[in-house]
Order: structure tokens, then C-alpha cells, then sequence
């Protein structure tokens, strides 16, 4: 069965009725005969043809629409296509028929095959008023796409050339990777890692494609996969189970169903711009086609786009302000309930400093992330955001990047509210491993998750008149400054060709509300879990280090001695109330103003002390030390503290806050959130405040997201490359803005 | 004292759990999650640990 050294062993793959034994015929001439394969009843025609002195063997498979185990057609094609391994699969393909004729190339691709596409009946497509740019599809395929017509021969000789060709070629065929949507990219990612493991039929198939056929249940794979890990394929089929059910409950479908959209949105996408011109449409894509005409129309497209964004903020930041205010106020009263019923010490110290305005300020955020997340599910669920991504491809292929680049882009926070971590792992469907080093190394700069409460605690203490108007200009601004950025590393430490785009573009969808609420519910679920887990426990570490060592006794006792003169000046019978600060009722009046005067001159005192202490600690120290660099760009030491805090998770950086304002807090301030403490502060301003807001888009991404960079770029070097040059590019940003604005005058006033 | 000893006794389980959480993050296979849209979200019960990790 295996062809000898001289001879290549094709197969002719497509689907029924697509003139594929007709072009046969034609190829093999008086050489063909036919051949029963034992065991199965499915017939395969066999034939031979001889090219520049080497044999080719042509198989003519069963015509099949799919690689699935539907029929018994199908089964035949890929297990022969899996054992026998053909050097070279000439698909014919009706060009009449594109797009479901090419939902075979695509799983033919996702084997990773040698495949040559011969698009047959160019004529009829043509008399259809079908025209297609064979040149430009084989370019956005990465393959050969050879154009004939099977009946007259026409491009038979120019096919068979070009599979010698191919088949002669020492290319790596590298299956195709094809996004499947939110929903299920990220198992296919922990199924295919599973299967790369424990070298699970690894052999055979491609693991992203057995990971697929699980999802699929398709019972060969199923059963072979049983026999050979029972453990591993009993563990892969319960990831497919619980993927079946979200999507049943979320979407109201089923694996096979969404792989489907997903292949033919790919396809969609595949012959749009020019690849296919046609005056007639008829398939069931046709209102997809036609709502795509209006919202991503070269003109038309980007307005309805920035609109739809600022609609987002709007509806995010309008209907979370109240929800967020209750919140707010009810860790301010948890907090002053503590302090009543605990004496002062450092287990009350550590849970309303620590505890409550640290991770509740996180906390308080909540139903922002709630709105936020709301809106994102809606436009990923209805298939709005593949749009967005299409769209921006033209600008991203501009400044080096692929046009999947913008989906890790939006997966990261391109929109707000996303994480850098599944963004970075969406470039693998990048083939480019430049482009796809370059997408990964910008996205941490798109405004994540975790950076959203962040901003919206420092916009809504500088900026609360113009809330989503800011947030609308941060979302440009970290596109751009990503941009920027990646078209820097591509002219210099990345240079390299761009590689032909290929985004899938599902079609739309109507969002169902439970599939809204569980997307939404989801999410703010993790994020209310990651705030009591690990930024709870981090909060306490940063709280340990904002505490101790404490002031030495000589400081206190000069504290301790300032205290004594004031009390020491007062009546006698005033010395107690002013010291616990409990005014007697029936003070005279000049006995009031005195008693008034003591306790602010001692609240005075007890400030500083705090103040004293926090400064002395080790965080405060080291964020004194920072400070001599980072004054140029407005970072006072809390800030310093709070930002090297925002390396474990970004998050934190409002819980550091929180607890540097909170330990070192005049009192008047006990009931004030985080927000309103920095707009009385004086060494605020909407300067440093705009300059703090950039240096944060910017800076290193958290510890998670660089070993994630570190484990898809396969190197520790972009690990640190993106913790340094992402620092550094912040620091310059944040210094050009907080300088420049100083030097127009700006300073404390905006 | 005594809340000195409590928050001595709370900083030790702290500083444990942020350790194992650091050293399972440089670990794992698969990337940690922080808070991530999508990523975890269909994950539930012991299988969660196996995959996609929430921190």
C-alpha cells in the first residue's frame, strides 16, 4: 500500500457532485483502474499518472461534505486520509458552491494535511455572475488554489504540476487553528494541553483536532480513545459534557452546532474584500451579509463602532453609580462598627485598614464590573465584537500586526473589563510567531479587568463630571499607545512580512437573556472571588508591610511628650473627656472652645504619629526611596507602595491605597471613600492624576500574565522584556505628561 | 496582646497561602487566571484545578 521512493501518493478529496471523478478521469487518462479496499464496502477509485519521470498514485475518495463519523463516507476518506498520509490532498472545490464546499478544506487544514485546492467549474460560477480571486484565496489560505474546469481538462496540467510541486515541497503543514468563540476556545486550549501531556493519540491527529472530535462526541475517536487512556479520555469527555451544557444553558445550542457557525463564519470572512464577487445570494448567511454591509462598511463601520463604545461606558458608569455608592457606604459603616467595638491595636488596625478599605475598595466596585461585563456579553453573544475585530484589521496590519491580533486585543481588555492572560493565549491562532510575540507583548496594555476599578476610582475622584467621556478617551488611548508600541518592536527587534488575515465572523445572533445573565454572573463571580481570595490575602501582606517595624520609642515617646504639653495646659477636669475624645455635656462655652481646641491639636498629633509610622515601615521606606525617581512623573511614595503592589494583581493597587490612606488618615476622613480621601488631598491634582492613570495603562503587566507570556512565547527573555520596556514606556509617558503639563501651566489646576 | 497574637496568627496563614499560590502559578502547565472573562468560567468543581486555575 505504501507508495516506494519514486512515487507520491495523492488523494483526490470533496464534496459529492463536485465534478471530483470527472477531473479523475481527466488527470489519470487509460492509466485508472478500481480497486475494493478490504473490509470496507465503500468503493475508492485508484489511478496513476506519470509527471517529469515521477509516479504519482491518485486516490478518489469518497465524496464527503465533512470529516465527521456521520456516515460511513466520511469515515472511509479520513481513515484513509489519517493511515495512509497522501503527500499531497488535491481538494475540488465548486466554485459555484464556495462556501460549503470549503468547509471540508477548513477540516481537511485542521488536520494538518498537505492540501491543494483545484477550483473546479469556474465556468459555471462564472455564468452564475460568480467571480472569484483563486490567487487571493490561496494567499489568505496559505496554500495552492489552482482554478479548472474537470469537464474540457482546462488546468489539469497546471494542477498536476503544482502537486508534484507541493508534494516534492520540504514544507511543515502545521494544522490550521480556527477560533470557536469564547465559549469553547479556552477548554479546547486545557483539552488539547491534556492531550500534548500524555501524547494521546498524538500519533494519528492533530491534539487541537481530537480535542475537537471529543467536543463533536464523535464515537470512533470516542471509543479509540477509550482503549488507549481510559483515564484521560473519561477526564476529556467530562470537559466536553460541562462545555455542552453551558452552551445549552447559555446559548441554547450545542458544541457541533457552534463549531459549525464558527467554520463557515471563518469561511465568511475568508471571501470577503474582493475574494468572491457575486450580483445573486442565497445561503443562510445572507442577513448576517446584509447587517455586515451596514455596520462594517468602510464608512459607516468605525462611526457605528466608537458609538456602540461610548454607549457601553455610558450604560456602565450611569447605572452602576448608585449600586456603588451603597457599597461604598456600607464599608464605610462595617469599618466605623469595627472601630467601636474593637479597641485600638493591630488586629483592628489590620481589618479596617487592611481588610475593609483595602479589599473593599475593590469590593465597591463590584457593580461597575457587573454593567461592564453585562454590555461586553451582549456584544460578544450577538457577534458584534468579531466585527470590531474585522474592521480593525486594516489599521492593525498598518503597524505590523495580524488582523487576530485584535481579538487578543479585545480578549485583553480592548473594550474594558477583559484580562490579559486568555488574551495573550488567544495568539495562538497567530501562524506568525513575529506578529504573534509582538500581539502578546502589547496586549497587557489594553485597560484589563482589574485595571477598570482603578481608573474609574481616580476618574471618579478627578473627573466625576466626565466619566465615560474619559474612560471613552483611555480606551483610545491604550489602543494607540498598543499600536504604537507594536509597530516600534516590528521595525526593530521583530521586522518581518505581514501574513495573510483570517478571522472568523460567526453569524449574528440574538442574544438570549439567561445566556446574558450566566456570561455576566460569571464573570463577576470571579472577580468577587479573586477579591476575597488572593487580593484579600495579598492586602493583609501589603497592610504587614505598611505597619512594621513601627516607630522606635524615642519618636514615640516625642509624640507621646507633644500630647502631655496639651493636655498639661488644660483644667483638670478636662484633661480625660479631651484624651477619649468623648465631649461632657455640660460644658460652659469657653470650656467647650478649649476642649475643641485640645482634641483637634491632639488629632493633629495623632496623625502625624500615623503618618510618622507609615513613612518609618518597610513599604513606606521603600516607596520614599522610589520616589526620588518617580517625582518626576508625580508619583508620590503611597502611590509607589500601591503600584509595586499592582504587580501581583492590579486590583491591589486600590487596596494599597486604601490602607496607606486609611493607617495614616486624619479622622474627619473615617467615613470618606478612597476616592473623595485623593480629591481632598492636596498633593493630588487632575495632573498627577492623568499621569498616574497612564503610567498604570502602561506599566509592567501583573506576575500571572508574565508567565503566561513566558509560557506561549516559549522564552523567559519577553517575560522580562515586558516587565522592563512596558515600565520604562510608562515612566516616559507618565514624565511627557505630567512635565509637559506643568511646563503649559497646568500644574495643580487640572 | 492579644490581637497582636491573632494578627501574628493570621499573617502566618497569609504569607503560607500567597506562597502556595505563587509556586502553583510557576508551575501549573496552564496559564492562571486573574479575573479573567471567559477563561474560568465554565470550569466548576475538582476539574478546575487540572485546567485553567482560578488564583
Amino acid at each position: 500500500m505504501n507508495p516506494g521512493p519514486e512515487e507520491k501518493l495523492l488523494a483526490l478529496a470533496g464534496n459529492p457532485n463536485c465534478g471530483k471523478t470527472t477531473l479523475f478521469n481527466a488527470v489519470t487518462g487509460a492509466h485508472q483502474h478500481v480497486g475494493n479496499y478490504p473490509g470496507i464496502t465503500v468503493e475508492k477509485k485508484e489511478g496513476f499518472v506519470s509527471l517529469d519521470g515521477r509516479r504519482l498514485r491518485l486516490v478518489d475518495l469518497p465524496g464527503t461534505y465533512s470529516l465527521t463519523a456521520y456516515s460511513l463516507e466520511e469515515l472511509v476518506a479520513r481513515d484513509f486520509l489519517v493511515q495512509e498520509r497522501p503527500s499531497v490532498v488535491i481538494n475540488i472545490v465548486d466554485a459555484s458552491n464556495l462556501d460549503r464546499n470549503l468547509y471540508l478544506t477548513i477540516q481537511l487544514m485542521e488536520l494538518g494535511i498537505p492540501v491543494v485546492i483545484a477550483l473546479n467549474m469556474i465556468d459555471a460560477a462564472q455564468s452564475r455572475g460568480i467571480e472569484i480571486d483563486a490567487e487571493e484565496l490561496g494567499r489568505r489560505l496559505d496554500l495552492e488554489v489552482v482554478p479548472t474546469v474537470a469537464r474540457s481538462g482546462k488546468g489539469k496540467e497546471v494542477l498536476l504540476e503544482t502537486v508534484a510541486r507541493v508534494a516534492s515541497e520540504p514544507r511543515e503543514w502545521r494544522p490550521i487553528r480556527i477560533s470557536y468563540g469564547p465559549d469553547i476556545d479556552p477548554v479546547l486550549d486545557r483539552m488539547e494541553a491534556d492531550i500534548l501531556e500524555a501524547g494521546f493519540m498524538i500519533e494519528d491527529f492533530p491534539p487541537r483536532w481530537t480535542a475537537l472530535k471529543y467536543l463533536e462526541a464523535d464515537e470512533q475517536v470516542l471509543a479509540r480513545g477509550d482503549g488507549i487512556d481510559p483515564n484521560l479520555s473519561a477526564r476529556l469527555k467530562s470537559r466536553a459534557s460541562q462545555v455542552t451544557e453551558h452552551l445549552e444553558k447559555t446559548l441554547a445550542s450545542y458544541p457541533e452546532a457552534i463549531i459549525a457557525d464558527h467554520r463557515y463564519g471563518f469561511i465568511a470572512a475568508l471571501l470577503k474584500d474582493g475574494v468572491v464577487q457575486r450580483t445573486q445570494r442565497g445561503d443562510r448567511l445572507y442577513l448576517s451579509d446584509q447587517l455586515d454591509r451596514v455596520l462594517t462598511n468602510r464608512f459607516f463601520g468605525p462611526v457605528i463602532m466608537m458609538l456602540v463604545l461610548y454607549v457601553v461606558y455610558h450604560f456602565t458608569f450611569d447605572y452602576s453609580e448608585i449600586p456603588v455608592q451603597w457599597l461604598e457606604s456600607g464599608f464605610s459603616a462595617l469599618g466605623g462598627w469595627v472601630e467601636s467595638v474593637l479597641e485600638p491595636g493591630p488586629l483592628r488596625s489590620l481589618l479596617v485598614s487592611g481588610v475593609i478599605d483595602g479589599v473593599g475598595g475593590v469590593m465597591g466596585f463590584v457593580p461597575l464590573i457587573l454593567f461592564m461585563f453585562l454590555a461586553i456579553a451582549f456584544l460578544e453573544d450577538t457577534g458584534y465584537l468579531a466585527r470590531v475585530a474585522y474592521m480593525l484589521d486594516r489599521v492593525f496590519r498598518t503597524f505590523g500586526l495580524h488582523g487576530s491580533s485584535v481579538m487578543a486585543f479585545i480578549i485583553s481588555g480592548g473594550i474594558a473589563g477583559g484580562c490579559a492572560v486568555p488574551g495573550v493565549m488567544a495568539t495562538r491562532t497567530l501562524r506568525s510567531s513575529k506578529e504573534r510575540v509582538a500581539t502578546l507583548l502589547t496586549a497587557p496594555f489594553m485597560n484589563c479587568g482589574a485595571k477598570l476599578p482603578v481608573f474609574a476610582m481616580l476618574i471618579a475622584a478627578f473627573f466625576p463630571g466626565d466619566r465615560p467621556r474619559i474612560m471613552f478617551l483611555l480606551t483610545l488611548l491604550s489602543w494607540t499607545m498598543a499600536l504604537l508600541v507594536a509597530k516600534l518592536i516590528r521595525v526593530t527587534i521583530l521586522r518581518g512580512p505581514s501574513t495573510p488575515f483570517l478571522l472568523e465572523l460567526p453569524p449574528y445572533r440574538l442574544p438570549t437573556f439567561k445566556g446574558l445573565l450566566i456570561h455576566t454572573w460569571e464573570r463577576t463571580r470571579q472577580y468577587i472571588q479573586k477579591a476575597g481570595t488572593i487580593i484579600l490575602a495579598i492586602s493583609i501582606v501589603f497592610w504587614a508591610l505598611m505597619s512594621f517595624p513601627g516607630l522606635p520609642e524615642s519618636r514615640k515617646a516625642s509624640f507621646e511628650a507633644e500630647r502631655g504639653a496639651i493636655l498639661a495646659v488644660l483644667p483638670a477636669e478636662l484633661r480625660e473627656s479631651v484624651s477619649d475624645g468623648r465631649m461632657p455635656a455640660d460644658l460652659s462655652a469657653d470650656l467647650e472652645r478649649q476642649w475643641t481646641d485640645a482634641r483637634s491639636a491632639l488629632d493633629g498629633i495623632d496623625g502625624a504619629e500615623a503618618l510618622a509610622a507609615l513613612k518609618h515601615s518597610i513599604a513606606g521606606r521603600v516607596g520614599l526611596g522610589l520616589e526620588r525617581v518617580t517625582h518626576w512623573c508625580g508619583l508620590d511614595w503611597r502611590t509607589n507602595v500601591a503600584l509595586f503592589s499592582g504587580f501581583a494583581a492590579k486590583e491591589l493597587i486600590i487596596s494599597t491605597l486604601g490602607t496607606s490612606y486609611s493607617m495614616g488618615r486624619p479622622s474627619e476622613d473615617r467615613d470618606l471613600p478612597l476616592s473623595r480621601r485623593l480629591a481632598s488631598d492636596p498633593e493630588w491634582s487632575r495632573l498627577k492624576a492623568v499621569a498616574v492613570i497612564i503610567f498604570i495603562m502602561l506599566y509592567a503587566p501583573c506576575i500571572p500574565t508574565v508567565t503566561c507570556i513566558i509560557r506561549e512565547s516559549g522564552a523567559w527573555k519577553w517575560g522580562l522584556f515586558s516587565m522592563t520596556f512596558n515600565t520604562l514606556a510608562a515612566f516616559v509617558m507618565a514624565v511627557a505628561v505630567y512635565q509637559g503639563g506643568r511646563w503649559l501651566g497646568l500644574g495643580t489646576g487640572l | 496582646m492579644w490581637q497582636t497574637v491573632v494578627v501574628m496568627l493570621i499573617l502566618a496563614v497569609v504569607v503560607v497561602y500567597v506562597a502556595r499560590q505563587v509556586i502553583r502559578m510557576v508551575r501549573s502547565k496552564t496559564p492562571v487566571c486573574c479575573g479573567c472573562i471567559g477563561c474560568c468560567g465554565i470550569e466548576e468543581g475538582p476539574s478546575s484545578q487540572e485546567g485553567c486555575e482560578k488564583s
